[in-house]
């Protein structure tokens, strides 16, 4: 069923269209900082963007910056919402549902193959800015004076290359986390309607209604348990030492969001009539 | 018509009732936490005072958060003392002893960081892409994050209210410790200050949370607490400073900030007495303290155009006050009072004091009866 699912995902093209689009916005903003040379301040703008021009191999950090506050979760809505949505407005998931499989790992596979997404994306992202930071912004500083390969944290301590790799990984899982919230509501609404698009409104309704709570001094009092509270603490591994409070608490409400409104999709769809 | 029951229904009934009893014990579960009963050591008053008066001494690390309700506008070049009063300020802090501490002030994706060595200060601003080694004593200086950290607040605000009234409060939990808890009530009736609560660690005495309640008001408009406290010594390398490298901006300088800089312009010249208190003894001219205890007030000499841009900031959101020369704007946050006063030269007085002192102040600084 897992196979099933994630050769479709291979299969289709939107995948690699959606994952294209992610990459070309740093691209984008790549070409216009390599050409005009003019960064935000430091400090203000997308995190990171000030300090890439000296040194490129910082752009994936940047470019996880750009993408991670709406364009990825955008994507994992659409797709998301499609997962089960999408069969029925198609007509498949009747037949889908004749095969001998269980619904309750149907989902399961509809998950996984939306969390396989969010890592090839991500990656595909990294892989691309890390290219494009060290073409278009080289890893020497723009003063011309010979730097290592290292990059200053947020803490102005040095980070190593190696550093460096280990916590662009630990992004990497972190951000993975951050959009099991967005898949899981997603997923739920697209079982409750048989209108892709409907869910993947849903679902983002939700996640900008949570945004503009989280900068609401009024709603302090149920800011940390907001799926999108805790989305840039990722941001916290380029820290030293690592600030993990935030990061452990992003993924724990991840996870307690995963299972509530997994299992609420597991209640509905388990014996919902099917008729398209 | 009733509903019509069957077994689909009723199993779907069965996994909602799961999924609701999930969801249940997991929105329960910071509530029981919040519930725990607490047991604060059995601790008498002076006790704790004097132990949080000598907490000093008392390693520590841990996350806080500062923040404050007052509605003051960002006055020029002291931004960053304002947001600590009118916003939130999240700190790192790791604590060894007096002369080997660090407090770092904690934005969305940048940071400020303050590191005290025995032989110096130095400043990192992610920001400014700037460290900056300050060297020898700061006499003057401005507000900054590191001094609302609860222990240092705490036994300042402490030090300050010798004099003032203590009683006891209950013990609460703060950052997963059992505090005792006392209130200070300022005893002058010229400051603004209802009353101050500290709650510290019973043992050490290091201060864990403080709350600053205004005169007629019913909640907290400046707190700052531990949400993450270890009482344990840092390792030392969290200590030591980043190392200045290429294409990191790096200066040495004696004076911290813009307070430092306008004290060496030679601005100074502040009255002996104001509002009947005298000028406490500092080694400085272009800042001076007034008054006693939590209703002590600071007055501070502006150069030109720092002094007309401060003035007009606050005449903006403030209130005009009349003066026998020049002319003075106040404004009152409840707690904070602020004031401007452009004489001979410009002013600018601030203190946890009543507006009506601060008029007096203005009359007395713009050339009345001083």
């Amino acid at each position: 069923m897992i196979a099933v699912e994630l050769a479709k995902l291979f299969r289709r093209p939107r995948t690699y269209v959606i994952t294209g689009l992610l990459c070309a916005l740093p691209l984008i903003v790549a070409i216009f900082l390599a050409t005009t040379r003019v960064p935000p301040p430091p400090g203000q703008g997308g995190a990171f963007l000030s300090a890439v021009l000296s040194n490129g191999a910082l752009y994936p950090a940047a470019a996880m910056a750009l993408v991670m506050p709406v364009f990825l979760p955008v994507s994992v809505a659409v797709l998301a919402g499609d997962a089960v949505a999408g069969e029925a407005t198609t007509g498949t998931l009747r037949y889908l549902l004749i095969r001998p499989v269980g619904r309750t790992r149907l989902l399961a596979a509809k998950l996984i193959a939306l969390v396989v997404f969010v890592l090839f994306a991500i990656v595909a992202v990294l892989l691309t800015s890390y290219v494009t930071g060290l073409a278009l912004f080289g890893s020497q500083p723009s003063a011309g004076v010979a730097l290592p390969a290292d990059v200053t944290s947020l803490s102005g301590v040095t980070i190593t290359p190696a550093g460096l790799a280990l916590r662009m990984l630990g992004t990497v899982a972190y951000i993975v986390i951050s959009m099991l919230s967005v898949a899981a509501i997603a997923l739920f609404l697209s079982t409750v309607t048989d209108s892709a698009l409907g869910a993947a409104m849903g679902a983002l309704a939700v996640l900008v209604t949570s945004q503009v709570l989280v900068t609401l001094d009024a709603a302090a009092a149920v800011r940390p348990y907001l799926p999108t509270r805790y989305w840039l603490a990722w941001i916290d591994f380029f820290r030293d030492p690592v600030l993990w409070r935030d990061i452990e608490r992003g993924a724990g409400i991840q996870l307690v969001y995963l299972v509530v409104l997994l299992g609420m999709a597991w209640a509905n769809f388990l014996t919902r009539d099917v008729v398209n | 018509m009733g509903a019509h029951r069957t077994v689909v229904s009723a199993q779907a009934r069965r996994r909602w009732v799961v999924v609701l009893a999930v969801v249940a014990v997991l929105g329960s579960l910071p509530v029981l936490a919040g519930l725990r009963p607490v047991r604060a050591a059995e601790v008498g008053l002076a006790t704790l005072r004097e132990r949080i008066a000598a907490s000093g001494r008392q390693a520590h690390e841990g996350y806080a958060l500062s923040s404050g309700l007052l509605p003051l506008p960002a006055l020029p070049d002291l931004e960053q003392v304002t947001a600590l009063v009118t916003g939130t300020t999240e700190l790192r802090t790791w604590y060894a002893a007096p002369d080997r501490w660090r407090v770092d002030v904690v934005d969305e994706a940048a940071e400020r960081d303050l590191y005290q060595t025995p032989d110096a200060q130095y400043a990192w601003d992610y920001g400014q892409n700037q460290l900056t080694r300050i060297a020898g004593a700061q006499p003057v200086r401005l507000p900054r994050g590191a001094d609302v950290t609860p222990p240092a607040l705490g036994t300042r605000l402490l030090g300050l209210a010798a004099a003032d009234r203590f009683t006891p409060l209950p013990g609460k939990r703060v950052a997963g410790l059992a505090a005792a808890g006392l209130r200070i009530v300022p005893a002058s009736a010229d400051t603004t200050v209802a009353h101050v609560d500290l709650w510290a660690d019973p043992g050490t005495g290091l201060p864990l949370q403080v709350e600053v309640t205004a005169r007629g008001g019913s909640r907290p408009v400046f707190v700052t607490r531990f949400l993450e406290v270890h009482l344990r010594t840092p390792d030392a390398s969290v200590l030591t400073p980043p190392a200045p490298v290429a294409g990191m901006g790096f200066t040495v300088t004696d004076t911290s900030d813009i307070l430092g800089a306008i004290d060496r312009l030679g601005v100074g010249g502040l009255p002996e007495r104001l509002a009947g208190s005298p000028r406490e003894a500092t080694a400085v001219g272009a800042a001076g303290a007034y008054g006693a205890g939590l209703a002590r007030f600071v007055v501070v000499a502006l150069p030109g155009r720092l002094g007309y841009r401060t003035y007009g900031r606050l005449r903006a959101f403030g209130q005009a006050v009349t003066v026998p020369q020049g002319e003075a704007a106040i404004l009152s946050t409840g707690l904070l009072t602020v004031l401007a006063v452009r004489a001979d030269r410009t002013y600018l007085v601030a203190g946890l004091v009543q507006p009506a002192l601060l008029r007096r102040v203005a009359a007395e600084l713009a050339g009345g009866a001083a």
